[in-house]
């Protein structure tokens, strides 16, 4: 460094005195500029991403069996990923859609999930699920797709048990566009 | 969606007409598939059919008082239910505008951070069994967050420009870079609907938006920069060099995030709420030309 470049950084500290300058810079604490993840960010990070990957699991298996033409009874992937009354809604509808011998196209769309809050062993999440694409059939081929609001946000309780995740509750709000809400960015 | 569906209730068969499926609303659940919204208030007992649009009892059926007195439980729990949900959606966005804070592109800001609903007000003797009280200890820890005052976390930019002839940062030379404020609050208590809440906060992050385009995101809450640190000497923890002026034209408008993790216990539970809070400064950065005779 320069003579004149060491009187400019001093003069930019005010901290040049004729006096000894002390070394009592604080002491290092973390790495610079590094963020460093806590444990506990972690694991909210962690369980957010089991929570919504079961969920998004869900999801997919209920168009599958919606698709097939609905089920009375929950199937292992539902109850791998459900429980309580989201599964006991779950099941209600796809148990309809056989009970009436109805059949699915399409699958749904799910825009966003938003991170909401988190508690050990439960996160609330936020998803837009579109099921503006999805059509139901009877047997002759008929289009008997109910009217009605498609475009859901969802706000969803998913919770561990023992090591899996599973969506628990949930409350609906239909909405006629995504735009605007958090799971839509 | 037409037709008839019994429904069992209360020991008496109830014939229920769908006439069409229900709006969703607030406190509804719905399915993409059958399009149902079942609104929870009305409904009793367990869920003994399908597609059961809102359960409500015949007209010549007169509720019981003791039900009576239930639904009004129920539909307080459901409106505070709406109102949380709503809340959630609006505090997540604002915590979006928040966290992607940029002044030069938001200069207004994000407001204020949304008010919590009120928890509902009942007689504690109601909900004097476990698992009966009207809100849960994760809305109790919500609205206590909620009303939580985190103080002001300004930006700590050192060695400040005011302190040198020039009145500016220099290009080049590291910046320190902190919380300037309390970063921890807490252990605190709160009461909310008859819960105990136990709140700690501490800023567990920050992010700096340096106004030149760059962003510097540090763990902790940053070291605050002395006069007793050795000139050019880069921080420890949390620190930035500019390498491009801001002068003569205007100054940068550095704006620091501040990620307050709030650890709450209540009911034997506990969690942790994310609270993002910004703030913003004006630095004046310019380039010291160096004479060596």
């Amino acid at each position: 460094m320069s003579v004149g470049a060491a009187v400019a950084c001093c003069a930019l500290a005010a901290a040049c005195t004729s006096e000894p300058v002390p070394s009592s810079a604080p002491s290092p604490i973390r790495a610079a500029t590094t963020p460093t993840e806590t444990q506990i960010e972690r694991q909210m990070r962690l369980d957010y991403q089991a929570a919504e990957k079961a969920y998004r699991a869900n999801i997919v298996e209920q168009d599958r069996l919606a698709r097939a033409g609905g089920v009375r009874r929950a199937t292992p992937g539902l109850k791998s990923t459900a429980e309580s009354e989201y599964l006991s809604a779950t099941i209600a509808s796809l148990a309809y859609i056989k009970r009436k011998g109805w059949h699915g196209t399409g699958s749904t769309t799910i825009l966003g999930v938003e991170h909401i809050g988190w508690q050990e062993k439960r996160v609330r999440i936020m998803s837009c699920e579109d099921g503006s694409g999805l059509r139901l059939f009877d047997e002759s081929g008929k289009d008997v797709t109910p009217k009605g609001d498609s475009q859901f946000v969802q706000s969803l309780s998913v919770v561990q048990r023992d090591d899996r995740w599973k969506v628990s509750t949930f409350d609906s709000k239909s909405v006629k566009v995504f735009e605007g809400e958090p799971c839509a960015a | 969606m037409r037709g008839v569906i019994v429904a069992i209730m209360c020991g008496v068969a109830i014939n229920v007409a769908v006439a069409a499926p229900a709006a969703a609303d607030d406190g509804a659940r719905c399915n993409r598939w059958t399009r149902w919204c079942k609104v929870t208030s009305h409904a009793r007992g367990a869920d003994r059919d399908a597609g059961v649009t809102n359960r409500s009892p015949s007209p010549t059926q007169k509720p019981s008082r003791r039900y009576a007195g239930n639904d009004r439980v129920r539909d307080a729990r459901k409106k505070f239910s709406a109102a949380m949900i709503a809340y959630d959606r609006r505090l997540a966005r604002y915590n979006r505008c928040v966290l992607s804070f940029n002044p030069s592109a938001n200069p207004a800001g994000c407001g204020n951070m949304p008010t919590a609903p009120n928890p509902p007000q009942f007689r504690t003797d109601r909900f004097a069994r476990p698992g009966s009280q009207p809100v849960t200890a994760g809305q109790a820890a919500a609205i206590a967050v909620a009303r939580l005052q985190l103080p002001t976390i300004a930006p700590g930019i050192g060695p400040a420009p005011d302190v040198n002839p020039w009145k500016m940062a220099a290009v080049g030379y590291p910046l320190w870079l902190w919380a300037d404020g309390p970063t921890h609050v807490g252990p605190i208590s709160d009461s909310v609907a008859g819960l105990s809440v136990s709140l700690d906060a501490e800023v567990s992050s920050l992010t700096f938006r340096m106004g030149d385009g760059h962003t510097v995101t540090c763990a902790g809450s940053g070291t605050p920069w002395a006069t007793a640190v050795q000139p050019g000497t880069k921080s420890p923890s949390c620190g930035y060099s500019y390498a491009k002026p801001s002068l003569p034209s205007d100054a940068y408008t550095v704006a620091a995030i501040a990620h307050w993790a709030v650890t709450w216990t209540s009911n034997g539970q506990s969690g942790v709420i994310n609270v993002p809070a910004v703030d913003t400064t004006e630095l004046p950065v310019g380039e010291l030309q160096v004479l060596v005779r």
